[in-house]
């Protein structure tokens, strides 16, 4: 086994242990959430304060001088009037005034209660001033009404008098109110630009969280994330011995751990497939070999029985030797079926025929292990969705546990394998009577590598077998029995076109005519002759005049040299195989192709693609009779 | 203002301290009036009745008399030394609304209360401060006297002469919203000072308008000059008066004429029946020869009802607020010489128009 790579730089092998990603994210939101409070409540604490202390005076101030210059100039038009009215003895004038004065507005005093401080005493005295001159300018007017000009003359002086006084006492009350704004804002000036000081410090205390944050992010997320990244790329481009570097026991780290589970299933699952596909090979290859000696016998014999004077006891025996050739040939040819077969994911497949296909590649093992074996099919299951070989996998895996099980108990031992249709389900139970799934196994039974048979077994087989029922959208499930175990296979049925559709297998010819071969002319192509002699002898005797070559070269010289009805050729020849013949002949005789008839021990050699259709495709060992109603197909055709 | 001279005067005057010394958590009530208060006797009283008391915590009383005079910039400053002694709790004063109007926000940056026993402007109400007014402000009485003029004089027209400053103005303003209210015609508004030519400000008056009722919105000394030229114009005139010219003493000067049609507004009146209000003008007058005025009372209750917050809530400014404000909701009313005091509804039940006989208030009119 090729060694592991681990993805990730090298360093120091033990796990740091630490916060988990959720912690530290939260911790990064707390710390964003700090930052972000502390700012405002900094930027809260220091200018806003001021800020809002000065909105706050500055407006009542603004109001209060507003407040201050509209009562001055109304005192001032007051003191207009009334020395318009003392003076020019006019009585409507007074009587303004006195209006004016005792109007509410005239009322209303200074909010001293929202001046500032240093303001108050300002607008005191501001206040009683203003209200000694309205006193003075209504007592003027009363004494003129009366007739005493005199007196109201004076008193109107005294009140130009407070007036002016008011007037210093307005200007003095201005200069402090702006001073004092003046102040104020200065003070807020002073603030904001320690605040500005201070943001700048708070900006840079922020880089560098942010910085350490990318750091953080950097070490406990992006690599790890970069090492699983590159460990995925590495597993998809095919390199299955890569593991990932497990840097902390956080969740990115148990997710390294899983990736590196993971990649060790996919080893052991391919290094099962490929000795799977090694055995296929080599079973495909010795099926080859060993067809053609069963041809050649199963020929022989075909051969030696149209002799009429043989004795019955010889009768008898070559009768046998011909059965048991052809009952090999079958089994090899499940086997080539079994190993090397190309099909659709999910077609109409016909589980009472994978049961016996399962059940005919297990069968030898019955007898000597003295199985008592049942089989209970449902003659009216329908098709269920899936692929015939895949499933037919399945069941001899299942079909093989039991049989190791039962190995394990005394006789009598009892195997029973049963379908039976469920709803818009169709099922497969395989039921033993053998040692059973011992409890602590069974939650573990269709995990990787899970396996009750020891160094015996390699723990994938329940596993793969469930994987494969799944893809094709059933279940595997294990269900526990009195004595023994129950694995229960359930697929969907089939769609009704797709039921219809089912790929019939390549069926056995029709038996020959009984009428000679008399004035046919046939080209038998092989490269053993101990096949091709007897098929030859066959033909001859059955009137036909036979060419013989031993590989396509040969045949497209004697095609050259002879005009033909059939062609017989074999499908695995030195220097030019029967596919290749047929490719020439396509290309240079393309009307001596409609006469072929391939034969062959391993059709899947040819991988789906048939030169010739399927029906003129003779699957060796192949009786002699099924050859010639062959050549008389392709002959009348 | 800080001369020498002036620091001499400004001396804290401890003018009474309690029996128990002057420990750290002694409480203090601040006094905050100037030399010569009329109401100082009042303040003896209480002391007095505090001192018969067990205390649980020490309580002093601090007059700060160091400014004389009762403008605005004398109540500021004197508030800021009041303030900056830790152990006053709460202020009792002053006396004139333009000063509690100048030092409230003072007190109330300070977190000490400020209890106006005397101070009428509506103005205080609005200040959002901590300040709580024992009687009932100007406006009120205002209403209180359209009231008296329509329901006991049957009025249908009056002049009002009141001073020119929050006092007067405020109480014009409440009048002649009640006389309006009562289709009385205010016939006449004048404007007066405390030094003016009432006179010829009455002559004036009476030249445009004969009314059923005179109101004088004024001090003493204003009032009792307008209501003898109103009386030489227009004998037995009615006239009634604000709560500031309540010296019965003063006004007993007008004589039994002007008295017999002159009505004063007052926010306490000793009742025979009143056992704690006999007692206390009994002492008040054993002490100092004269019945007490409504502000000698609210002065005493003033002082007695901080001492029992101080009691309550301990030595503790916030604490002595917030008791003080609970009063009439989740605290009982406090039982005061004056009546129960709580802060949470108009006090117009405590006005009462009082009439001077023989130189003593009688109760003539309540609502």
């Amino acid at each position: 086994m090729a060694p592991l790579t681990e993805v990730g730089a090298p360093g120091a092998s033990s796990l740091r242990a630490g916060l988990s990603l959720r912690s530290l994210s939260l911790l990064a939101v707390l710390c964003i959430i700090l930052y972000v409070v502390g700012l405002t409540a900094y930027i809260g604490a220091t200018v806003a304060p001021r800020a809002a202390r000065l909105r706050a005076e500055t407006i009542p101030m603004l109001q209060l001088f507003g407040q201050i210059a509209q009562r001055a100039s109304r005192t001032e038009a007051l003191m207009v009037e009334a020395r318009h009215g003392i003076l020019n003895e006019d009585g409507a004038a007074r009587e303004r005034v006195r209006a004016a004065l005792a109007a509410p507005a005239a009322a209303s005093s200074p909010l001293l209660s929202h001046a500032p401080l240093e303001l108050r005493e300002l607008l005191a005295r501001t206040s009683v001033l203003q209200a000694e001159i309205e006193t003075r300018l209504n007592e003027s007017v009363a004494q003129a009404d009366v007739g005493r000009t005199d007196s109201a003359t004076r008193a109107l002086a005294v009140a130009d008098s407070l007036h002016a006084e008011m007037g210093l006492v307005l200007v003095s009350a201005e200069q402090l109110g702006l001073r004092g704004l003046a102040n104020r804002e200065s003070q807020l000036s002073d603030a904001l630009q320690r605040a500005v000081r201070t943001m700048i410090g708070w900006m840079a205390l922020g880089v560098l969280l942010l910085i350490a944050l990318m750091v953080v992010v950097h070490r406990r997320v992006r690599q790890p994330l970069r090492d699983l990244e590159a460990g995925l790329d590495s597993v998809s481009a095919g390199e299955l011995n890569t593991t990932v570097r497990v840097r902390r026991q956080d969740e990115l780290g148990h997710l390294a751990s899983h990736f590196n589970d993971m990649t060790g299933v996919l080893r052991a699952r391919a290094a099962e497939q490929g000795r799977f596909a090694a055995a296929g090979e080599l079973v495909a290859g010795v099926a080859h070999e060993v067809n053609n000696p069963l041809m050649a016998i199963a020929a022989l014999a075909d051969t030696r029985l149209e002799d009429p004077t043989l004795t019955p006891e010889l009768r008898m025996e070559l009768g046998q030797i011909r059965r048991q050739a052809r009952r090999a040939g079958k089994l090899l040819s499940g086997l080539l079926r079994f190993v090397r077969a190309r099909e659709p994911l999910k077609a109409a497949v016909s589980l009472n025929d994978v049961v016996r296909s399962a059940v005919d590649l297990v069968s030898y093992r019955f007898g000597v292990e003295e199985i008592e074996f049942e089989l209970r099919l449902d003659d009216h299951l329908p098709p269920a969705r899936g692929a015939a070989v895949r499933l037919e996998q399945v069941i001899v895996n299942l079909l093989s546990n039991a049989l190791d099980s039962l190995a394990h108990v005394p006789p009598p031992r009892s195997l029973l394998v049963e379908t039976w249709r469920s709803g818009e389900h169709a099922s497969i139970a395989v039921t033993d009577r053998g040692a059973g799934i011992a409890p602590e196994m069974r939650s573990r039974l269709f995990h990787p590598f899970a396996s009750t048979k020891g160094a015996g077994g390699t723990g994938l087989g329940l596993y793969i077998s469930r994987e494969i029922i799944r893809e094709l959208g059933g279940d595997l499930v294990y269900e526990p029995a009195t004595a023994g175990a129950r694995f229960v296979v359930t697929l969907p049925l089939a769609d009704t076109e797709a039921a219809d559709a089912i790929a019939r297998p390549i069926t056995p010819l029709p038996p020959a005519a009984v009428e000679s071969l008399q004035g046919w002319r046939i080209l038998l192509v092989d490269d053993e002759e101990v096949v091709r002699s007897p098929i030859a002898r066959f033909l001859s005797r059955r009137g036909a005049t036979v060419y013989e070559a031993s590989d396509g070269i040969e045949a497209l010289a004697a095609l050259d040299r002879h005009a033909v009805d059939a062609i017989i050729a074999d499908l695995r020849m030195p220097r030019m195989d029967g596919a290749a013949f047929c490719a020439e002949l396509a290309r240079s005789r393309p009307g001596q192709l409609a006469r072929v008839i391939l034969l062959s021990g391993d059709l899947s050699q040819l991988q789906g693609v048939l030169p010739v259709p399927a029906e003129r495709v003779l699957a060796k060992p192949v009786e002699l009779v099924e050859i010639e109603a062959a050549v008389r197909r392709v002959g009348m055709g | 203002m800080h001369t020498p001279d002036r620091r001499r005067s400004l001396l804290l005057l401890a003018l009474m301290a309690t029996a128990c010394g002057r420990s750290p958590g002694t409480a203090k009530i601040g006094l905050a009036y100037s030399p010569g208060w009329r109401n100082i006797e009042a303040a003896r009283l209480a002391l007095s009745d505090l001192n018969a008391m067990q205390q649980v915590h020490p309580i002093r009383l601090l007059l700060d008399s160091s400014f004389a005079g009762d403008s605005a910039q004398v109540e500021v400053r004197r508030a800021q030394r009041l303030v900056a002694d830790p152990g006053v709790m709460t202020v009792i004063g002053p006396s004139n609304s333009r000063g509690a109007l100048a030092a409230g926000p003072v007190y109330t940056a300070a977190g000490v209360t400020q209890i106006n026993p005397q101070a009428t402007s509506y103005l205080l109400s609005r200040m959002d401060g901590r300040t709580l007014s024992l009687i009932p402000d100007d406006s009120l009485e205002g209403v209180f006297i359209g009231m008296f003029l329509a329901d006991s004089l049957h009025a249908r027209s009056a002049t009002i002469f009141f001073a020119n400053d929050e006092y007067g103005i405020g109480l014009r303003e409440g009048a002649e919203r009640a006389l309006s209210n009562r289709a009385i015609q205010v016939t006449d508004k004048v404007p007066f000072s405390e030094a003016g030519a009432f006179r010829v400000l009455v002559r004036s008056s009476l030249q445009r308008a004969r009314p059923d009722v005179f109101v004088i919105a004024g001090r003493a000394t204003a009032t009792i000059e307008i209501a003898r030229a109103l009386h030489e114009v227009v004998p037995g005139a009615q006239i009634v008066v604000g709560d500031g010219a309540m010296v019965p003493e003063r006004l007993a000067t007008l004589g039994d004429s002007i008295l017999a049609t002159l009505h004063v507004v007052s926010f306490w009146v000793a009742q025979p029946g009143d056992s704690a209000a006999m007692a206390f003008s009994r002492r008040f007058r054993d002490a100092l020869g004269r019945d007490p005025e409504p502000a000698d009372a609210y002065v005493y209750d003033g002082i007695m009802l901080s001492a029992a917050a101080i009691r309550a809530a301990g030595v503790d400014r916030d604490a002595v607020w917030n008791w003080l404000r609970a009063l009439g909701t989740t605290e009982p009313p406090y039982q005061g010489l004056t009546g129960p005091i709580a802060f949470n509804e108009p006090p117009l039940s405590r006005m009462v128009m009082i009439r001077i006989r023989n130189g003593h208030a009688e109760a003539e009119w309540r609502r």
